[in-house]
């Protein structure tokens, strides 16, 4: 008598470290998640709750922004071990 | 409530008035250690552009420091900045400030610093919830005597 048998598809998931603030903290990660899917995780891991829209990602190599956001991390070239810079996209103020 | 050497704040000053020259805002960060919210111990002039009535961080120094207060173990307890004239937190500040978690302070610091050394007329705006709000310096900053 045949049997169902229901593959399941392996999910991969990997771990990458994000710095907020000179804390760092690890996140775990699956390869076809968008880099948006990430930020969002580390705005939780990191209790940022507001101002989340001007939020990036940041190489430590070459200081780039990780973008666009809609791509996968897996084609943002974010591999297990990356450390990335979790920081507002533009720091400004004054009376002007 | 955060201890703050008083050498701190005449520092904060000194790089007020040197940088911004009574003409042009300036902006500071006080740090202190990763696992010591309480205490201030240091502080960094950032590399920044500015005009008569606001300043911008520079992009790529922005990520530089952020790598390095990862390094160092160290976190940003206070943001602190001039106005032109009087202080208040600016809807400018309250959109770019460089923390946006709750209880992250930022002091803005009245005639380019131009003032006597000291915070009594200083405005000290603290995040909570979805808004900065006003609080008192006399309840969330320990002004220390002492150098640092």
């Amino acid at each position: 008598m045949a049997q169902d048998i229901q593959v399941q598809p392996q999910t991969h998931t990997f771990t990458i470290e994000v710095t907020y603030n000179g804390v760092t903290e690890p996140l775990t990660v699956q390869p076809h998640e968008t880099v948006q899917a990430a930020l969002e995780q580390a705005m939780n891991l990191f209790n940022i709750q507001n101002q989340r829209h001007i939020m990036a990602f940041y190489r430590e190599s070459d200081g780039s922004e990780v973008t666009p956001e809609n791509i996968s991390l897996a084609d943002a070239h974010i591999t297990p071990g990356t450390v990335l810079a979790l920081r507002p996209s533009k720091v400004k103020g004054g009376n002007g | 409530m955060i201890a703050v050497p008083a050498q701190l704040v005449a520092d904060t000053f000194a790089i007020f008035r040197d940088c911004g020259g009574g003409r042009r805002e300036c902006v500071t960060y006080w740090l202190g250690p990763a696992d010591t919210p309480e205490k201030v111990d240091e502080v960094i002039h950032p590399k920044h552009t500015s005009m008569g009535g606001g300043y911008q961080i520079d992009d790529q120094w922005l990520t530089t420091f952020w790598f390095a207060l990862a390094r160092r173990r160290r976190s940003v307890r206070v943001q602190v900045h001039t106005h032109p004239r009087e202080a208040f937190h600016s809807p400018t500040d309250d959109a770019w400030a460089l923390i946006d978690t709750p209880g992250f302070l930022s002091l803005v610091i009245p005639q380019y610093g131009l003032g006597p050394v000291g915070l009594d007329s200083a405005y000290l705006a603290e995040r909570a919830g979805r808004e900065w709000r006003e609080v008192a310096v006399s309840t969330h900053l320990d002004i220390l005597s002492g150098v640092y």
